[in-house]
């Protein structure tokens, strides 16, 4: 079972796979920082809050109302946790923002490639957790 | 303190992933008392107590300083704000003084726990005056008031059960005392906690979210308190404060402190309130950085100003804007201030022993304003004793730059989080006091994401004219680099400044010029924002640019000193950057000094004076050194001072005048002439005693302004006597206002007679005179003298034979006879300004006019002034308007207003005996002067239309005491 999780708070935290109905394993693409800065040395430092994405390639309605009820606005404080570039799992606090369009399958209103974006992460030490 | 970087904040801040979310706190103050006015009021006006009933709330909690709102409503604000300016009773309200509310019965009175910068205004009577309305004075300038310093207000997240802060009132200090005791409390919150709060670094301890209260009263040795307040505001996971994108945030040098705009989103109703404190703060990753420590994440301390804000309550949200402590006080109109230096106990509020800036400073802020209850403030550590400081009429910052920029060159200003330092320009300080300075960082490559380098080719000073007095009243004067101006630029003068010696004034000079002839001045981007840059206190970066860095090909390496911060942030990203405008550590340059008191050559060679700086125009504000005095009356046995003076609409008919010139332990003076020293103030008379007969004599008055503006008179005291110039008798004297150089004419005979004539020449401010020449001219008891514009004007007055006029063009050692080219036979002459070439004078009972100080003359045109001699004369400093006042028929005023060459009768009516030009306004040219009133008094009048219409000044002599007995020596104006 993979690792992610999500929660309105930090205590409140669930594996997506354990929520009902559960969510597939989405993919995550994590960047460090939220844009690059090249100093007249040449030295380029990553500056800004890191990101990350979750791409889920289909969700049913009820996985999506499921996942919205994180974030019932454009976008919401949450806790989460995924993988990061170091293949490992980190506690983010972050900003949930909910996708302006998502697309659906006419017939069964499946949203397909559902991308929803976390914002402004700021790791939680494992000692809070 | 400034201090620089540990090598962990460089590790951090040349590390990856630096972020920040920037929040606000806009203060919600706590309604602690609410009453309604039970008073009728007969006026608005000068309104500093109220009677109230229907009152709710707890009294103890009103504290002096606290905001009161009134209104028409309970809570509401729509009539204005006031401040507690000392403990309610029961019944009685009291408030700082104030006309702008308008005050009736039944308004509701709502205080709040809010302490902010509030003017305490001066309130005067004839004889006393009284700080804050009615603080007399007892011991204040003895026993100093201690100033609490407990740093920034504080924002603390709560995680967990409780949070910790450690605070510190260890900068509190005191004048002439030491910190002895503090008592912390927490006057409002809930859930907060202290311990060790009779200590000067408690622990604040918070367990629940909210807005906490604290104060600190810090008791100094001399056993006076003082108490200051901050707010400690404490978010958790469920309150979070409000993240803002910011808009602005900056300050430079030159502003004196910092701004921020920001938008935020507010709930329905929002208003934003002139004077509530707006604190911004960061969450920052990995650690926010800087200079208070436990209050790192803080960016800004400041109050709201409404009048740039604007809420969208459509779109729920609201621009703000808020100012530093230095905006606030620079919209505060203050009273003016004034302190003179005793030597003694001080016994007034206008009097302090061993006058110091600091000294100054602290009973101006203390005092005249509130800014100790909210923010911590430090003064220069300046040590200089001074004779007199004034901060004229103007705002409360104005005020403070007055008093320690004008002395010392120490600028006022604040850091971010509105505590004021006022400090000497680390490019003023001679090099070797400048080890204590940090250097915060030095900048390599990797923390430099641009650099500007801007090369300031053109000069714009090509020398610096320094000028200033000691304490004990020896005056310096420097140039730098030296007498001949540099290539290009125009001379900066710096005068009536505060030095201890000739020295450190050529060494002032000198730095000065080299701050003003830097090659370069900087723009940097800061790859990261390192909030321990700042504007204060003093702190350097160090730089090394190699000519591949710049655009410019500019290479440089060392110090230079931030003059503009400004932090840019981005929300959606969270990245923080800095701009900073920078200028190089500078270096004197060479000075010399332009007169030397005291020396045996008094003036250089040619050009023998210095150029003198430019005459003041009548309209500049005053500076922090000047004489009380303005306009000095002569009349033969009095001699009246008053601190009218004319700049825009300055003559004021009622102002108080005194005599200073008949405490002679009961002798009276008879008046022959006298001369006032612009700088100094002091008013020189040569006269003599009427009952002991001490001929000739010079006497010297240095009359003092009280706080409310009225003069008090110092004796006249002799000064020199003929005997200190080998002489019988003192004939003549002479002097320059502007750099008090002096002639004096002495001789072995008292009344006409052939004999030797000696001339003295030196300064009034040194005291040193030496001989400057010798004659036999004719003398008829009176000789005249002037000095100024490099050439020295002496003239005898001859009665068997014709008077004759010598100048000299180098301080005395050489003289040429100008009687063929002027044939004076009445030799009193007039200078317009000391700075000029113009010199009038009676050629043949007809007004002449010399344009080349004596060289030569022109009697004036105008054949209605010719056959008669004139009773005064006086002209506006450019000699192009004229007023002159004829003795013989018809003895009337008459007007030219094109340098002498036609004069018209005025048609006034009464003869004139004295009169003095003061300045000029939008109406015309002023002009005092001394008319013969009903009766044979003489009466003062001004005129603000250059002589078309005048008005009667009331006096002591004319409005009771009528003076008959009098006649006018003269009038003079102090520019």
């Amino acid at each position: 079972m993979a690792d992610f999780e999500i929660g309105t708070t930090l205590e409140g935290m669930t594996n997506i796979e354990a929520l009902t109905p559960a969510l597939s394993v989405p993919r995550a693409p994590f960047r460090d920082y939220a844009e690059t800065v090249v100093a007249s040395s040449g030295r380029v430092y990553g500056r800004g809050f890191p990101s990350c994405r979750w791409l889920f390639s289909r969700l049913n309605s009820s996985q999506r109302d499921e996942l919205k009820g994180f974030c019932s606005g454009a976008s919401a404080n949450v806790y989460i946790k995924t993988l990061a570039n170091d293949d490992t799992y980190h506690v983010y606090f972050a900003v949930m923002v909910w996708p302006q369009d998502e697309d659906r399958e006419p017939a069964v209103r499946d949203r397909l490639d559902l991308e929803i974006l976390f914002t402004h992460l700021v790791e939680i030490p494992e000692e809070e957790e | 303190m400034s201090r620089a970087a540990t090598s962990g904040e460089l590790a951090i801040l040349r590390s990856d992933g630096l972020a920040a979310k920037i929040f606000a706190i806009v203060d919600q103050p706590v309604v602690v008392y609410q009453a309604q006015v039970n008073q009728v009021f007969t006026t608005h006006d000068q309104v500093a107590e109220a009677a109230y009933n229907n009152a709710t709330g707890t009294l103890a909690n009103v504290l002096p300083g606290m905001t009161v709102l009134v209104g028409s409503t309970p809570g509401a604000r729509d009539k204005g704000l006031a401040r507690v300016r000392k403990a309610w009773t029961g019944s009685a309200a009291y408030l700082g003084e104030g006309s702008e509310i308008d005050w009736v019965d039944d308004l509701y009175l709502t205080v709040i726990d809010e302490f902010s910068i509030w003017p305490r205004h001066l309130r005067v009577s004839a004889t006393n005056a009284w700080m804050d309305y009615d603080i007399a004075y007892s011991d204040q300038h003895t026993n100093y008031t201690p100033v609490p310093a407990l740093g920034p207000d504080r924002v603390l997240k709560l995680v967990g059960d409780d949070v910790s802060v450690q605070l510190s009132a260890s900068a509190s200090w005191v004048p002439g005392s030491t910190i002895t005791g503090y008592a912390w409390a927490v006057v409002r919150g809930t859930g907060a906690s202290l311990t060790g709060g009779t200590t000067a670094t408690p622990t604040l301890t918070a367990t629940a979210a909210g807005r906490i209260l604290i104060a600190c009263t810090v008791t100094a040795a001399n056993g006076k308190t003082a108490t200051g307040y901050r707010t400690v505001h404490v978010y958790d996971a469920d309150n979070t404060p409000v993240e803002i994108t910011l808009g602005e945030w900056g300050g430079s040098h030159e502003r004196g402190g910092f701004d921020v705009s920001f938008q935020l989103p507010v709930s329905p109703g929002f208003s934003p309130r002139d004077y509530t404190k707006v604190i911004l703060f960061s969450e920052s990753q990995p650690e926010a950085i800087g200079p208070v420590t436990g209050a790192e994440n803080l960016l800004f301390i400041g109050w709201m100003d409404e009048a740039d804000c604007a809420v969208d309550d459509k779109g729920g949200t609201a621009s703000i804007s808020a100012r530093g402590a230095n905006y606030w006080l620079s919209r505060i109109n203050g009273y003016p201030s004034g302190i003179e230096n005793v030597n003694g106990t001080p016994a007034k509020w206008t009097q302090i022993q061993g006058l110091t800036v600091d000294k100054m400073l602290h009973h101006f802020i203390t005092w005249r304003t509130t800014l100790a209850n909210c923010v911590d403030w430090f003064a220069t550590g300046d040590t200089r004793s001074a004779p007199s400081f004034q901060a004229p009429n103007s705002n409360l910052w104005q005020q403070i730059a007055t008093i320690a920029e004008k002395s010392i060159l120490a600028a006022p200003v604040c850091d971010p989080l509105s505590r004021l330092r006022a400090q000497v320009d680390a490019n003023y300080l001679p090099v070797a006091d400048r080890a204590g300075i940090p250097v915060v960082m030095t900048l390599t490559g990797d923390d430099i994401e641009y650099i500007n380098v801007t090369a300031r080719t053109a000069q714009d000073v090509s020398q610096v004219d320094l000028s200033g007095v000691s304490a004990s009243g020896s005056a310096f004067f420097s140039l730098a680099p030296g007498r001949v101006f540099g290539r290009y630029g125009q001379p900066m003068v710096l005068d009536r400044l505060l030095l201890s010696s000739q020295a450190q004034a050529n060494a002032l000079a000198g730095l000065v010029l080299g701050r003003e002839q830097r090659a370069y001045d900087f723009e940097i981007g800061l790859v990261s924002a390192n909030r321990l840059l700042t504007l204060s206190p003093r702190q350097y970066l160090e730089i090394d640019i190699s000519a591949g860095d710049t655009p410019a090909g500019i290479a440089y390496s060392g110090r230079v000193l931030p003059r503009e911060v400004v932090i840019e942030h981005n929300p959606e990203t969270g990245i923080e950057t800095m701009r900073l405008v920078c200028e190089p550590e500078t270096f004197p340059t060479p000075a010399v000094t332009s007169y030397p008191p005291g020396s045996d050559t008094p003036f250089p060679p040619f050009p023998p004076i210095a150029p003198p700086p430019p005459l003041p125009p009548p309209d500049l504000p005053l500076p922090v050194i000047v004489p009380a005095l303005r306009v000095v009356y002569a009349l033969v046995q009095h001699l009246w001072g008053t601190t009218i003076y004319a700049s825009t609409n300055a003559l004021d008919p009622a102002a108080e005048w005194i005599d200073i010139g008949v405490d002679l332990a009961g002798d009276t003076l008879s008046i022959y002439g006298f001369e006032v020293d612009w700088l100094t103030g002091a008013v020189y008379v040569r006269g003599m005693t009427d009952v002991n007969y001490e001929s000739d004599v010079i006497y010297r008055s240095v009359p003092y302004q009280n706080l409310d503006g009225s003069l008090t008179p110092t004796p006249l005291v002799p000064w020199r006597r003929p005997s200190d110039f080998g002489r019988r008798t003192i004939n003549g004297f002479g002097i320059n206002p502007l750099t008090g150089e002096a002639v004096v004419v002495a001789s072995d005979e008292q009344y006409f007679n052939s004999g030797a004539r000696a001339v003295f020449v030196g300064n009034v401010r040194s005291g040193d005179f030496s001989l400057g020449g010798s004659f036999t001219d004719d003398l008829w008891w009176h000789a005249v003298a002037s000095i100024g514009n490099g050439r020295i004007v002496v003239g005898f007055g001859g009665i068997s034979t014709a008077t004759t006029l010598w100048t000299s063009d180098n301080g005395g050692s050489s003289w040429t006879n100008r009687t063929s080219t002027t044939a004076a036979n009445r030799i009193n002459h007039i200078r317009p300004n000391p700075t000029g070439s113009l010199l009038y004078h009676w050629h043949n009972s007809t007004l002449a006019i010399s344009s080349d100080l004596g060289s030569s003359s022109n009697k004036v045109s105008s054949s209605v002034l010719w056959g008669s001699s004139m009773d005064a004369i006086a002209a506006d400093p450019t000699g192009t308007v004229i007023l002159a006042a004829k003795a013989g028929a018809p003895q009337e005023l008459f007007r030219s207003v094109d340098g002498g060459l036609n004069f018209t009768d005025l048609a006034i009516g009464v003869p004139t005996y004295g009169v003095a030009w003061a300045g000029q306004i939008d109406t015309g040219h002023v002009f005092i002067r001394r008319r013969i009133g009903g009766g044979g008094t003489q009466l003062p009048s001004y005129t603000l239309d250059s002589g078309a219409t005048w008005t009667d000044i009331p006096t002591p002599w004319n409005t009771g005491v009528a003076e008959t007995s009098g006649s006018c020596i003269g009038i003079k104006v102090i520019l």
